[in-house]
């Protein structure tokens, strides 16, 4: 876990295969300025045997003592899923690193979870329609 | 080949958007051919040697060995050549989706067969965790989550062709098809055939499950 002041927060933790992943990276202030800082997707499978681990796509921002930055990464159609197993396990996360010059580079993640596409509304239903909100009396 | 199998397959109104085949049978039957044909010559050479020391337990173990792993092959070639390829027609060229319910066809050549009174055909869903270990050997550890018995109809059994109808139900809860390096999740078909008199024969079909909901189950909310 990194020391340094830095944040991921998605628009939404859970998401399906093949939709958009939105979220905010949040940073600073760094004592020292990087030379970028990069949001990576990865699904990492670990569990019997060696644990292989893949990063599916990442965003970029140029180096700056701090700021505040949006980004937009895309879940592959064909997935993984996440999946608990009983031999394995994938899980999926997004990470913020910083890219420093000679140094180690810092890093946070947040996990997401990914369903088979239709699986949102899937739950959703299954879960049944949410209760109307109640009517608030302003008078 | 699959040509003729698809002119086929549309003469008697079957789907050919998607055909899986199996040729396990002849390449069993090739592997112990190999190991057969191998002890053999060994044996010959060991006899050629016409060394004294040799004992004699060497010669019947590998003329044994020989003449067993010949028997297998045989014995492959005769349900290889008695039965002819598996195929099975799936209705789309799109893999299956979770909570699909299709109706897929089997279809195995009998070759001329006349020993098919009273024959039976089964068949499952098998879904497994395939994990490949590291090192030398590379083992595969495997743990089945599932085996989901499937329906089969049976629409023909003659001297040409075993036919049956088998409706895959792909139920939600599962996970669908992942390769993952030296991870796998991995769905199959396996189909038994079975009488009493026609040798048994299984053969076993990969299938692809896409990480997709299908339509049906997102119109009727997972009922």
């Amino acid at each position: 876990m990194s020391q340094e002041p830095m944040s991921l927060e998605l628009d939404a933790p859970v998401t399906e295969c093949g939709e958009t992943l939105a979220g905010t990276a949040t940073w600073g202030p760094l004592a020292e300025v990087p030379r970028r800082l990069v949001v990576r997707l990865c699904w990492v499978a670990e569990g019997q045997g060696d644990s292989d681990r893949r990063h599916l796509g990442e965003v970029a921002f140029d180096g700056s003592a701090s700021g505040s930055e949006p980004f937009e990464l895309d879940v592959p159609a064909g997935g993984p899923i996440s999946y608990d197993g009983n031999l394995f396990q994938v899980r999926w996360e997004v990470e913020l690193r910083l890219d420093r010059r000679l140094r180690a580079d810092p890093s946070v993640a947040v996990p997401v979870t990914v369903l088979p596409r239709g699986g949102l509304a899937l739950l959703a239903d299954r879960a049944g329609a949410p209760p109307p909100p109640e009517e608030v009396d302003e008078g | 080949m699959m040509q003729d199998h698809e002119q086929e397959s549309a003469e008697r109104g079957l789907p050919v958007e998607q055909v899986v085949t199996d040729t396990s049978d002849r390449r069993s039957a090739l592997t112990w051919l190999a190991i057969g044909g191998a002890l053999l010559v060994l044996l010959v050479v060991v006899a050629l040697q016409s060394v004294r020391d040799v004992p004699w337990w060497v010669y019947a173990t590998l003329g044994a060995g020989a003449a067993g792993s010949l028997a297998a092959s045989l014995w492959k070639v005769r349900v290889w050549v008695g039965w002819g390829n598996p195929q099975l027609h799936l209705p789309s060229s799109d893999p299956l989706r979770l909570g699909d319910r299709v109706i897929a066809r089997f279809r195995r050549q009998a070759r001329g067969r006349s020993d098919l009174e009273g024959l039976g055909v089964t068949a499952r869903l098998r879904v497994e965790e395939r994990v490949q270990l590291a090192g030398r050997a590379n083992p595969t550890i495997t743990h089945t989550i599932d085996e989901i018995p499937v329906e089969v109809v049976l629409t023909g059994a003659d001297e040409r062709l075993v036919e049956a109808d088998l409706v895959l139900d792909v139920p939600l809860g599962h996970p669908p098809t992942m390769d993952l390096g030296s991870k796998q999740l991995h769905w199959e078909l396996r189909v038994d055939i079975s009488g009493p008199r026609a040798p048994d024969d299984r053969t076993t079909f990969s299938l692809e499950v896409a990480p997709q909901v299908s339509d049906r189950n997102r119109r009727e909310g997972g009922r």
